[in-house]
């Protein structure tokens, strides 16, 4: 087995002011943001609502897709996961320079069984009907073939719902990057506390 | 009859309490709660060594029920001795005084 | 000393019994307080004959308050044994367990015999039957080797306070009166309490898994509460005891970063030339972005759902490993290393809401097709990943440098390595490398450590030319290119992974699934491969979740990986 450092002996030096200069150029991973940045970002993410309201929304709706499927379609009662059916991070990408950022992810658990192939229209029928009243967009097809299916339906904000059908049903919903309440009254980020 | 009956009787009643907590103390066989004791760790230094301070504990109260026997024995005696002889009561509760 | 043999065979139930008797005849023993207070010389009594009793009383008195502080030190030291054995037993129970079901046998010599090796192994799996069966093999004599240090420990102890007991060497604690004995009895009890053992010093995860599970319930609470620096950060602890005490750990620190903050601020205030011939100002630096460090792993723990597997400010950055989910218990487990530039303050958010887009991703694909497992997914920020400053560049912790991957890897084998070490149960595990976290990936899977899928991202090499030196089952070695990624071609820590004989290749491209005929977002260029919804985040999910067969396979080579193409016989 090679060691890297032998490998490394045998490639000139001059290789490693390359090999930086190259990682430069591709761009870093995180670097500092600045504070035009998180300023800006934190404008843009005023114009929404804060994460609380859109969680009692996009909750709602959650609860009315399943009682609708359970209730219409005569599918199984979800059955939630044993963990906890909210996740939540700070905002990936563009707006993680945001500290007060969030993302939240909703799970149903999964309602045991597939909804038949000649259901499934019907289904997302149901769906559509209830998420375009939300502010969701026409449904994407992501699956469709016999016995597996889903869609993914988006809100200008990025929240994104998936629901699909193979072994089991599922109905998940992860929201857009939100303000926390805090800091969405604040209305300004919250300044720096370390400068290093 | 001594005129010093109330302090010899609390001499005897010192002795009776010595007596009655020594007999107490017997019954308290403290190397039987290391019976089998031994048994929890084969093979190791305290399996001996919990039978030997079990030994120990048992001795030690044995020792110290012959030492609160022997106070209530000394206890009782001065008392008797008080009883029969009213000049060395005299002395010793002198400060009391008699009846 | 006891053997293996013996300690197999100790039991708390008879120090138990010993401890409850004692404690009934120790209040036995209390209760002649009202006797006590009787038998003492009348006041009014004088003379030789009263003073020689009154000595007498005093001295039996003593004797039976020094009698009851003995009773008392057995008694907490049996108590305490039998408590410790209990924790020892279960240590016993967790190490037969663990070698019966991988056919070993403990001989009461405390040697770990293979006694039944499997048969049939088909000949594709042999290297890594043989290789996880190496590992537990270890780990068993890991385990056996820290049964005997915490049995000898707790025999030491208890010899100790008995030996004590039997020479009449535990003190009253200064107790003059019978009516202090309770006093005396407490003076006694913390005479005869048994030390708590602390950790194996440079301990293997084997040894620290095995020393932990030798402790009671109540003396690993107390290790939290009174030492959480003793297992923050050591490999086989149990993942929610060290958050419990890295939380702990978080608090202390903050405290003592503020106070040195305002020490090395005050010193450049005070001095006319600021830090320029003192390097106050190099070191405030570092204390702030310590500072900034634990602000930022306090906002991502807020989020909830979070163990704080790892929490380090010694070195020149903090270093922290933030789980989504619990990795005691989850399914699948993945380990995401990240590379250039990466550090707490500036990555951990982003990277943890990769990490929790990841995790509901898998979550997803296993409730829809699977058998609905959990899911934990951890940003391992536990190494000082080279950073883009002039003055890094050219040092040893230079990206150009294959140190601090090396240095990182030594650090990543055993924290992988204590994942499976710590749970009842082996996780599905998962190793995620990206950039110069690939490198450190690669190295540290060129050791045995119970990681059964690695996929390497935007690889400048993985510290071997070989896909063999990666150890991991056959065909679970999978690597991710996107276009225009150049990192990806450099091919300099070892060839670039896009040629490398027997590597799996995943896609990163739009793509549909074969399968289910989904179609999935490209990414290029080197830093995307993690965005929600990508084909290579749906790669790594998938193979996280343990279904690899429904991975989009696929080398999406560009123009770079021409000219990264090894000539045979130059590495």
């Amino acid at each position: 087995m090679a060691r890297p450092g032998n490998l490394l002996m045998n490639k000139p030096r001059v290789f490693a002011a390359l090999a930086a200069a190259v990682t430069l150029v591709v761009g870093g991973c995180d670097t500092s943001p600045s504070e035009d940045d998180v300023n800006e970002k934190f404008h843009e993410l005023m114009q929404r609502s804060d994460i609380e309201t859109v969680q009692d929304d996009y909750l709602a709706l959650l609860d009315r897709i399943r009682t609708r499927l359970v209730n219409d379609l005569g599918i199984t009662p979800f059955i939630p996961d044993k963990e906890e059916p909210i996740s939540a991070s700070g905002c990936p990408g563009d707006f993680s320079a945001v500290l007060e950022g969030n993302v939240r992810r909703y799970t149903s658990g999964h309602s045991p069984g597939n909804i038949p192939d000649t259901e499934w229209p019907r289904a997302v029928d149901l769906v559509t009907d209830i998420t375009s009243n939300h502010g969701f967009s026409e449904p994407k097809t992501v699956v469709d073939r016999k016995g597996d299916h889903e869609i993914a339906i988006y809100d200008r904000y990025g929240a994104e719902l998936i629901f699909g059908t193979a072994k089991n049903t599922i109905l998940s919903l992860s929201t857009g990057c939100h303000l926390s309440r805090e800091a969405h009254q604040r209305g300004t980020p919250k300044p720096r506390t370390y400068d290093y | 009859m001594s005129g010093y009956q109330t302090q010899i009787e609390d001499l005897r009643g010192s002795a009776r309490a010595a007596r009655s907590a020594s007999e107490q103390a017997s019954d308290v066989r403290l190397a039987s709660a290391f019976d089998g004791a031994g048994a929890a760790m084969p093979g190791s230094r305290s399996e001996s060594l919990l039978f030997q301070a079990g030994n120990a504990l048992g001795n030690d109260v044995a020792g110290w029920v012959t030492g609160a026997d022997a106070y209530a024995d000394d206890l009782a005696a001065a008392a008797d001795r008080y009883s029969a002889n009213e000049d060395a009561a005299a002395a010793d509760f002198a400060t009391q005084g008699g009846d | 000393m006891a053997s293996y043999g013996d300690v197999r065979r100790w039991r708390p139930g008879p120090l138990e019994d010993t401890e409850q008797a004692l404690k009934r005849k120790s209040d036995s023993l209390l209760r002649l307080n009202d006797e006590f207070a009787e038998m003492a010389t009348p006041r009014e009594w004088t003379g030789d004959a009263a003073t020689s009793a009154r000595r007498e009383h005093g001295r039996i008195t003593g004797r039976m308050e020094e009698i009851v502080a003995s009773v008392s030190a057995a008694r907490s030291a049996t108590g305490d044994a039998s408590d410790a054995v209990i924790g020892l037993r279960h240590a016993v129970e967790e190490a037969e367990e663990l070698a019966r079901a991988h056919g070993f046998a403990i001989g009461d010599d405390g040697a770990v015999n293979d006694v039944a090796p499997p048969q049939d192994v088909p000949a594709d799996d042999v290297d890594e039957v043989r290789r996880e069966r190496e590992r537990i093999q270890t780990e068993l004599v890991d385990r056996v080797e820290q049964i005997l240090r915490r049995a000898t420990d707790i025999d030491n102890d208890l010899a100790d306070v008995l030996r004590k007991v039997s020479n009449d060497e535990i003190g009253d604690d200064g107790a003059t009166t019978l009516a202090a004995a309770a006093a005396a009895a407490a003076a006694g009890a913390a005479q005869g309490g048994l030390s708590v053992l602390a950790p194996p010093k440079g301990g293997s995860p084997g040894d620290n898994a095995g020393w932990w599970d030798t402790l009671s319930k109540a003396e690993q609470q107390a290790i939290i509460a009174n030492h959480p620096e003793w297992i923050g950060n050591r490999d086989g602890i149990p993942f929610t005891a060290r958050d419990e005490a890295n939380r702990a750990r978080l608090e202390t620190e903050k405290t003592r970063l503020a106070a040195e903050r305002r020490r090395l601020q005050a010193d450049l205030d005070d001095n006319l030339f600021g830090g320029l011939f003192t390097n106050a100002d190099a070191r405030l630096d570092q204390v702030e972005e310590k500072l900034a460090s634990i602000e930022v792993i306090e906002s991502t723990l807020d989020k909830g759902n979070r163990q704080l597997l790892q929490f380090d400010t010694s070195p020149e950055r903090a270093e922290a490993a933030i789980a989504n989910g619990n990795v005691d218990t989850a399914d699948h487990v993945a380990v995401f290393t990240p590379g250039l530039t990466s550090n707490v303050p500036d990555s951990m958010v982003d990277y943890d809401a990769n990490m929790d887009n990841l995790q509901s991703r898998t979550q997803d694909e296993l409730r829809k097709y699977g058998d609905g497992g959990s899911v934990a997914t951890v940003t391992w920020i536990g190494y000082q990943a080279p950073q883009l400053s002039a003055d890094s560049i050219f040092s040893d912790n230079s990206v150009a440098s294959d140190q601090a991957a090396a240095a990182g890897a030594e650090k990543l084998t055993p924290f992988l390595q204590g994942i499976d070490t710590a749970r009842d149960t082996d996780a599905h595990l998962t190793a995620l490398g990206h950039s110069y976290g690939s490198t450190t990936t690669g190295l540290a899977l060129q050791n045995d450590t119970g990681v059964d899928e690695a996929v390497f991202f935007g690889s400048p090499g993985l510290g071997t030319n070989e896909v063999n030196d990666i150890k991991v089952p056959d065909g679970h070695a999978t690597y991710i290119e996107a276009k225009r990624d150049a990192v990806g071609d450099l091919g300099y820590f070892g060839i670039d992974p896009s040629h490398m004989d027997g590597m799996d290749y995943a896609t990163s491209a739009e793509a549909r699934h074969p399968g289910d005929g989904r179609v999935m977002n490209e990414v290029t260029g080197h830093t995307s491969y993690l965005d929600d919804g990508s084909t290579s985040q749906y790669n790594m999910a998938v193979i996280t979740g343990g279904m690899s067969d429904r991975v989009l396979h696929g080398a999406d080579r560009g123009i770079g990986d021409v000219g990264s193409w090894p000539v045979p016989g130059t590495y």
